[in-house]
């Protein structure tokens, strides 16, 4: 799970509590650290208002815990126009889940295949719970396709018996996986901002494009805070690309990134001119498994405006989850109105869920 | 900085505080490879370090006509290390404080302080598995990967360190005339887990610290020992850990290693150490209830990426 790019501090705050949180979204499903539990929400898509977006758009959603997790209340616009039409919906939308006694031993799941195609899409058995949009994973026991061991891949799709790795092009595998193992990774693998992040593809040219595995959270030039968007690359030779491992005289060097998501889905472009470079790609199977290396990497190098422990996800014990109906565009604003817990009564009383 | 609820307790506060900085606790070896940043009185909740950035070696001679030579631009990298608070808070059992207050506050104290303590070792090890160069270990046996931690993965990051001109961590011990001992070489630091020690004494060369030339070790008793071609380990249980990591679902583990002070951290004490001592209230039954508290501003932050990595590997070890 990558941490989100709150710009809220939820540090400390107490129980009972109302709070308005700030959402810098990715255009993804986002879980969000709390730290309290709250019984209601409300979010605002502030770009929405006064605009008349090509498609429905969200301009509220309102969720309570009386209602079904995932479910939510909407208010869109009418396509090109700035009508505003509501309408319920019963996934995608809003929940605060509780974290308590979370496994203390990852679960893993046996899976059957993983599609050489792009993006690669696996498969799992029939009544899956355990994986959701935008969760983390990490791949284990892969076979077939040994290349995958090991890396952490963010899902999308999910269904009870597949999901998407919608960050991975196995078009150039010579086969796809036969079975494997894949468990929710459980932060704090990743819980810096910006983390260190897995490469999936690379593409070379006058500028160089580089997708991640896992959703990843770099930026350009100078963020809140100070820091400058640069990375460092570390691609073992068997994924070629050596010519951006950058040693040239004394120390590696870091680039310098210039876009985020341009390219790519889920990619930053960087100042490398890497048109002479050999081309990237995965080692064949029978190369992997001779050499095992450590899949090729970007660390953020000189950035750290937010630091971990934001309330992260690894030590929060409430979780609130924006689905794919409520999680807003790339690289846009959302204002959650939190309430705190207690307040809401109904007549006559009932057992609140 | 000492607060307190009330004046009179404020000799019993300073003494607490006192007792938190100065407990010695075991196995906590992330802050000495880190630089320590003093929390400046109100500083906000971000620390501000920078770093100029390196220049380009100066091989171009300089030609007829461009007299000024090579021109660049030094880079001053700011890198803005984020600090948070964390608390622990004790209530304590009222009728004991009015048997014996001191050393039942004492021992309370004693246990915040390891606890703040641990947290700020594993947010430290947090900080570096998030942000450090991961290696897998490749050159063990056990058909895993990571495979198992060999004398061939150590030369490699050795070289790796190398070339990130990361500077030495430890200086070496010459060789003297005690039997059973050998001299030690200028070593980068390596930070384990506990588990990683049946690994590091199957790695060709490793010599525990009982062989060192000089026994009194200046980095602490957590030290284990070294290991060619130059790496000197400490280790602890706060080494983060990962469950079914490995290809074949074992356990994977961290080690950190890495050259001079890679990465910065918020010393424990003066302005990011509180300690708040709530005492009893005799006159009111219903504040018969005593608290000591310990507040610690913490934030750490990666300095030098090409000065530490994060060694993954497998162990032998078995439950």
């Amino acid at each position: 799970m990558s941490t989100v790019p709150t710009t809220a501090n939820l540090q400390g705050i107490t129980q009972n509590q109302n709070d308005t949180l700030i959402i810098t979204t990715t255009g993804s499903p986002l879980l969000i650290p709390l730290q309290q539990v709250y019984t209601s929400v409300t979010l605002i898509n502030p770009s929405t208002y006064g605009t008349s977006p090509p498609s429905p758009t969200m301009i509220q959603a309102y969720w309570n815990n009386y209602m079904s997790a995932g479910s939510a209340l909407l208010l869109e616009n009418v396509s090109s126009s700035t009508t505003v039409q509501s309408l319920s919906v019963s996934t995608g939308g809003i929940s605060i889940y509780n974290t308590a006694y979370p496994s203390i031993y990852p679960v893993q799941t046996t899976g059957t295949t993983i599609t050489a195609a792009n993006p690669a899409v696996a498969s799992i058995p029939s009544a899956n719970t355990l994986f959701s949009n935008g969760q983390v994973v990490r791949l284990t026991n892969v076979v077939g396709a040994p290349q995958l061991n090991g890396y952490l891949f963010t899902i999308s799709n999910v269904t009870g018996t597949s999901f998407t790795i919608p960050y991975l092009d196995a078009s150039g595998f010579a086969a796809g996986a036969t079975s494997f193992h894949a468990q929710v990774v459980q932060p704090p693998t990743i819980v810096t901002f910006p983390s260190a992040n897995l490469i999936t593809k690379i593409i070379m040219g006058t500028s160089t494009t580089i997708q991640f595995a896992f959703t990843h959270n770099f930026f350009v030039g100078l963020a809140p805070g100070g820091g400058s968007g640069q990375v460092f690359l570390t691609i073992p030779s068997e994924y070629g690309a050596q010519g951006l491992n950058k040693t040239q005289y004394g120390s590696s060097e870091a680039w310098t990134i210039t876009a985020v998501n341009q390219a790519l889905p889920n990619s930053i472009t960087i100042n490398a001119n890497s048109s002479g470079v050999l081309p990237f790609a995965f080692p064949s199977a029978a190369v992997w498994t001779t050499n095992k290396p450590t899949p090729p990497q970007a660390t953020p190098y000189g950035q750290t405006p937010y630091n971990y422990q934001n309330a992260s996800l690894a030590n929060a014990q409430w979780i609130l989850s924006l689905g794919s109906s409520v999680c807003g565009v790339a690289s846009g604003t959302l204002y959650a109105e939190l309430k705190g817990a207690g307040s809401i009564l109904t007549y006559p009383a009932t057992v609140p869920n | 900085m000492t607060i307190s609820t009330q004046n009179q307790n404020y000799t019993l506060n300073n003494y607490l505080s006192s007792v938190i900085e100065a407990t010695p606790t075991q196995d906590m070896n992330a802050s000495m490879f880190a630089r320590q940043l003093v929390l400046p009185e109100r500083s906000g909740n971000v620390i501000l370090v920078s770093r100029f950035n390196q220049l380009p070696p100066a091989i171009e001679p300089v030609q007829p006509g461009a007299p000024t030579g090579n021109v660049v631009t030094l880079t001053n990298e700011i890198l803005p290390t984020a600090v948070n608070l964390y608390t622990q808070q004790i209530f304590l059992d009222t009728r004991f404080i009015q048997q014996a207050q001191l050393p039942y506050l004492t021992e309370a104290a004693l246990r915040l302080a390891v606890s703040i303590r641990t947290g700020q070792d594993i947010l430290y090890y947090q900080a570096l598995q998030s942000n450090a160069s991961a290696y897998n270990c490749r050159y063990g046996v056990n058909g895993d990967s990571p495979t198992e931690m060999t004398a061939l993965d150590l030369q490699n990051e050795f070289t790796a360190l190398k070339i990130g001109a990361a500077p030495f961590s430890m200086q070496g011990q010459e060789g003297s005339l005690q039997f059973n001992t050998q001299p030690v070489q200028n070593s980068y630091f390596a930070l384990a887990n506990h588990q990683l020690i049946p690994s590091l004494l199957s790695v060709s060369g490793f010599q525990q610290t009982m062989n060192y030339p000089i026994q009194n070790n200046e980095r602490g008793p957590a030290e284990f020992g070294s290991a060619p071609p130059g790496f000197r380990f400490w280790t602890s249980a706060n080494v983060p850990i990962e469950f079914n990591a490995s290809t074949l679902g074992n356990v994977v583990l961290n080690t950190f290693v890495g050259g001079g002070l890679p990465y910065c951290g918020v010393s424990l004490g003066g302005n990011a150490l509180e300690t708040i001592y709530r005492p009893p209230e005799y006159s009111n039954a219903a504040g018969l209830q005593v608290s000591i508290a310990a507040k610690a501003y913490f934030g750490s932050s990666v300095l030098q990426e090409n000065w530490v990595f994060n060694m993954r590997s497998t162990t032998t070890y078995k439950v």
